[in-house]
């Protein structure tokens, strides 16, 4: 009897620890009331707004101007219409009512930009003398000029003063003199608002609250700071934050996590539209701008010209009847993106997003989080693979197998099924990847055929540099890690497939002979110059080629990441390629290789595998990968004849791209264009080709980024670097 | 008149938050690690196969190997050096002060003691400075078979001064009258030491063993820091498999390997204690 009862509390208790529990669904949450997404119309003829101004009130409405139609913009009554501003809004600044530009009394200079506007004034940027300038001008006609040619921001407040931040700090402008009175000594670079009489600057550590009508600084609350501190994307060109004024005197914020609302005087900050479920914390989305109207809705402008309008609405019930989780190693912008698309187009399900390697957490830690997780009956439904020990995932039958559910995920247009589901074995499929990135090379057109390697690349950065010794970095490399990961791309299959001391003595070598080469010794990377957007380091390869368009003696390396500044780029310079640079889509003729990103798994212990298939079909839409966040060309079908009718469609609309010498202040402009009928049809053919996936795991890329450090800084050569990676990868894979 | 299982009850509310600990964060999950060992990653009985696996591994094996190795070579050196540290330092004066002393490397934290080594013995630390200042050739001492020798001087270093500690502890507890009787009769210093010290110092031998052992495990940390997870073979020890089994999601694999070491662990404990307690008959 003892022992029985003994067994049967020990089974209790075990099964406690080790059960599995297979319900998919969790426990239905209701919850009334919250903001419903809706996209503003616009409806005039235009590509990309990207010269849309913040917003500004003007008569208690709001109010945009848009530099590429230099016109203003308001609303319909329940903003939900773009309309054009076909009223005087200041005296001097008028619309012509043929062309509906703003014309520009009493100045010789050409409107670019409205910075901001009030009841009684507006300001400026223009043109003149081939600078940019600003002015403003008040509603009785004064005109001044700025004294100040790179502001940052500018704002007026309520009672018409105006304020403006510069690389000096925050001034006030006089509106009757044009003098600048300096009020705070800080570069605001994370945001800058007048709301509610205070004006609120932060940058990247502190933020400071300013008094307007009592000229003093106020003490900033921690919880505020903190907030501020704690969410900047250091990776982004764009402002982190948007600011208004809210309601009952309260103030909003907008930012990737969502908006936030907070009274001044109070102790907390509380969130009241999720950036997760919503449009505005898509990483691609960008917010610019946001105004609460009077009847309560918010705007929120992107900086791609997309307008989103939130409406309160007090019974709407969001019923969350289940939860999809996904994980991945690293922050991922795609992911992200897909993330926020799924759940906004499912406010049922509770969709959580982890990423493992955040604040510095090593890969050792975060995969044993994750391993924790697994154990602890807290798996993942959706896992990006990206990183990963693919093969041990696959091994260890840690993945579904995706070909049993291909009537749920697969797009009705097609995949590109070399480059997304290039984890397939034995007709299993593991995972499918969103995008693709192609490694690339371009160099001088007498150059680049004998270019066909890894070492044949080192050794013309070696030549260039003892050539001509140009001052600065060659391959606009600034990390020095990403030398081994750009050697990866190139060779890092052959490499591993086959890997014998000789073969990776080699390959250190070459690593040591770009890291030695590349860089001006005497001017270091300052003349380097980072892409926009930050693309990683191996990966950026069109804007160093375009940069040397008006050089010699030029030399790229990477990959190309998409259509959108990058392919069309390359396409569109042939008429202002000064230097004979040529670039080739492979490493060589033969060269069959891409970097697959964004691989997306679902996972065996995962509990909501329905939800999971859903999400994974939501990922691989045509709408959802037209989406470009410069990390790879698409997989679908139907996406490509999107970037393909952009050539015929919007070819009115071109942006247009100045290069630069990196010599001397040579330069000249290329219009951007996409690809034509005959362009397309080469590149589809070449990128359906692709069949060899460069899939590099994490531990063995740190095990020779480790030794080619060492090798590096001269505390081993590369035999002795060689040897010490041979042994810890014959451990590895000992084990 | 109280009955002895009732005496026994009175001690349970004592025992019972010790118990619940231990049964919830140790028994549990070494329960679950040892169904684990015999169930496949998809949850499928496997038998044996995961021990067969493990015992198969060429990783296990070499850390098997150098774990062995390593315990063998720190525990006789450790109890033989503190030993006679401890018999020429009970005598001394200011012993307190002593104590306190010996007991910083036990204090010091790991990170730091990391920094110093990497410091000391990296390719281009203080003691290869040396050695090529005096016209030697570069020691890779963290890099080669020397990491060994290191990874033993460390653990020497750091539990050197408990286990004095502990042994002095144990001769304090040696009655004075019965050495100042030897001394009397005529006896030697090294014969007080076998004849009279050592015999009275068993049970702290003991201690000192079981302790020594256990504590060889933790050097992990200090080589995990120094050399990650991949360090020279010399010291590519079964803490640092388990790590990257854990990491690489080997659950069936790890389970196995730590069912069979402890099965081992507790035969050797087992086994010692028996010795032991044979003695004290």
């Amino acid at each position: 009897m003892k022992k029985a009862s003994f067994i049967t509390a020990s089974m209790l208790l075990i099964s406690t620890l080790t059960g599995c529990s297979s319900g998919a669904v969790a426990e239905t949450l209701s919850v009334r009331g919250g903001y419903c997404e809706q996209e503003v119309m616009f409806p005039y003829n235009s590509y990309i707004y990207a010269s849309m101004s913040d917003f500004f009130e003007i008569g208690g409405e709001p109010y945009f101007y848009e530099g590429e139609t230099e016109m203003f913009y308001s609303f319909n009554n329940d903003v939900t219409v773009v309309e054009r501003e076909g009223k005087k809004l200041l005296a001097g600044i008028e619309e012509d009512n043929s062309t509906g530009a703003h014309s520009h009394n009493g100045s010789s200079s050409h409107i670019t930009g409205v910075l901001a506007a009030s009841d009684h004034a507006v300001i400026y940027a223009c043109w003149d003398n081939e600078r940019t300038c600003y002015e403003f001008r008040t509603d009785s006609g004064v005109v001044r000029r700025l004294d100040s040619d790179n502001l940052m921001y500018a704002e007026f407040s309520k009672d018409g003063r105006l304020f403006v931040a510069d690389k000096d700090g925050i001034s006030e402008v006089s509106l009757t003199t044009g003098a600048l009175t300096p009020v705070i000594s800080v570069v605001p670079s994370a945001c800058m608002a007048v709301v509610n009489d205070l004006l609120i600057a932060a940058d990247k550590d502190n933020t400071h609250i300013y008094d307007i009508k009592e000229g003093k600084e106020k003490n900033v609350p921690k919880y505020l700071s903190e907030f501020f501190r704690g969410r900047q994307d250091e990776t982004s060109s764009f402002d982190s934050f948007q600011l208004c004024e809210g309601d009952n005197g309260s103030v909003y914020i907008c930012c990737e996590d969502g908006i936030f609302r907070f009274m001044p005087d109070g102790n907390q900050m509380e969130q009241i539209i999720d950036g997760v479920v919503n449009t505005i914390g898509n990483p691609s989305f960008h917010a610019k701008s946001i105004y609460r109207c009077e009847n309560g809705a918010i705007i929120v402008s992107s900086e791609t010209g997309k307008i989103l309008k939130y409406t309160y609405d007090p019974d709407m019930v969001s019923e969350i009847t289940s939860e999809l989780k996904i994980y991945s190693l690293d922050k991922n912008d795609t992911l992200s993106q897909i993330v926020g698309d799924f759940a906004s187009a499912n406010r049922n399900i509770k969709v959580s997003y982890q990423y493992g390697r955040r604040n510095g957490t090593s890969y050792s830690d975060a995969m044993k989080e994750f391993t924790t997780r697994m154990l602890s009956g807290d798996a993942p439904d959706i896992i990006m693979i990206d990183g990963m020990d693919i093969q041990n995932l696959n091994e260890r039958n840690m993945l579904c197998d995706l070909s049993k559910y291909q009537d749920v995920w697969m797009p009705e247009e097609g995949l590109y099924e070399n480059t997304a589901l290039w984890n397939r074995i034995d007709d299993k499929i593991y995972s499918v990847s969103c995008k693709f990135r192609v490694p690339a090379v371009a160099a001088d057109k007498k150059k680049i055929g004998s270019i066909k390697s890894f070492h044949d690349l080192a050794e013309e950065v070696k030549r260039i540099r003892e050539d001509e010794d140009p001052v600065y970095s060659i391959l606009n490399i600034w990390d020095p890690e990403a030398y081994v990961k750009l050697g990866m791309i190139y060779e890092g299959n052959e490499l591993m497939k086959n890997l014998s001391r000789e073969k990776l003595i080699s390959f250190i070598s070459d690593c040591e002979t770009i890291a030695k080469n590349d860089i001006d010794r005497q001017n270091g990377m300052t003349i380097g110059f980072p892409s926009f957007p930050i693309i990683p380091n191996e990966y950026e390869f069109t804007e160093t080629y375009y940069s040397y368009l008006i050089d010699k003696n030029g030399l790229a390396a990477g990959t190309v990441n998409g259509f959108d500044n990058e392919y069309n780029i390359l396409l569109s310079t042939s008429d202002v390629n000064q230097s004979g640079i040529e670039y080739r889509l492979g490493m060589n003729d033969d060269n069959r290789s891409f970097v697959p990103v964004c691989s997306l798994a679902v996972t065996e212990a995962g509990k909501n595998r329905e939800e999971a298939l859903h999400f994974l079909a939501s990922a691989l839409t045509a709408d959802s990968q037209k989406i470009e966040n410069y990390d790879g060309f698409p997989v679908n079908n139907g996406a490509y004849d999107f970037f393909f009718r952009l050539y015929r469609s919007h070819n009115v609309d071109l942006e247009y791209f100045a290069v630069y010498s990196r010599n001397n202040d040579e330069g000249d402009f290329f219009e951007e264009r996409w690809p034509n009928t005959t362009e397309n049809a080469s590149l589809t053919k070449y990128l359906k080709s692709l069949d060899e996936p460069i899939v590099t795991d994490y531990v063995s890329l740190s095990m020779i980024q480790e030794a080619f450090e060492k090798c590096d800084t001269g505390v081993m050569t590369p035999e002795q670097a060689a040897d010490a990676v041979l042994g810890q990868l014959d451990l590895k894979m000992k084990e | 008149m109280m009955t002895a299982r009732k005496q026994n009850l009175r001690y349970l509310p004592f025992l019972l938050p010790g118990l619940i600990g231990v049964s919830v964060f140790r028994l549990l999950p070494f329960a679950d690690s040892i169904k684990r060992s015999f169930v496949t990653g998809g949850g499928r009985f496997s038998g044996l196969g995961n021990y067969e696996t493990t015992i198969n591994n060429e990783a296990f094996r070499l850390a098997v190997r150098n774990t062995t190795l390593f315990t063998a070579v720190c525990l006789p050196l450790l109890i033989g050096i503190s030993f006679i540290i401890s018999c020429a330092l009970c005598r001394m004066k200011y012993i307190r002060l002593i104590r306190t002393i010996l007991l910083f490397p036990l204090a010091a934290p790991t990170a730091a003691l990391v920094m110093v080594w990497r410091i000391l013995f990296s390719d281009h630390g203080y003691i290869n400075g040396i050695v090529t200042s005096l016209g030697g050739g570069e020691i890779h001492f963290l890099t080669s078979g020397a990491a060994f020798w290191v990874l033993v001087g460390s653990y020497i270093w750091k539990n050197l001064g408990y286990t004095v500690i502990l042994w002095m502890t144990g001769m304090a507890g040696i009655p004075t009258s019965i050495t100042e009787a030897a001394r009397i009769d005529g006896a030697r210093e090294m014969q007080i030491i076998t004849r009279i010290i050592m015999p009275n110092l068993r049970p702290t031998l003991y201690t000192i063993t079981i302790i020594s052992f256990l504590n060889s495990f933790k050097v992990f940390r200090e080589a995990y820091l120094v050399a990650g997870a991949y360090p020279h073979r010399s010291i590519y020890l079964l803490q640092h498999l388990f790590n990257n089994w854990f990491t690489g999601l080997d659950l069936q694999k790890m389970a196995a390997a730590s069912v069979l070491v402890f099965s081992v662990i507790l035969v050797a404990a087992t086994l010692l204690r028996k010795a032991w307690d044979k003695e004290e008959i």
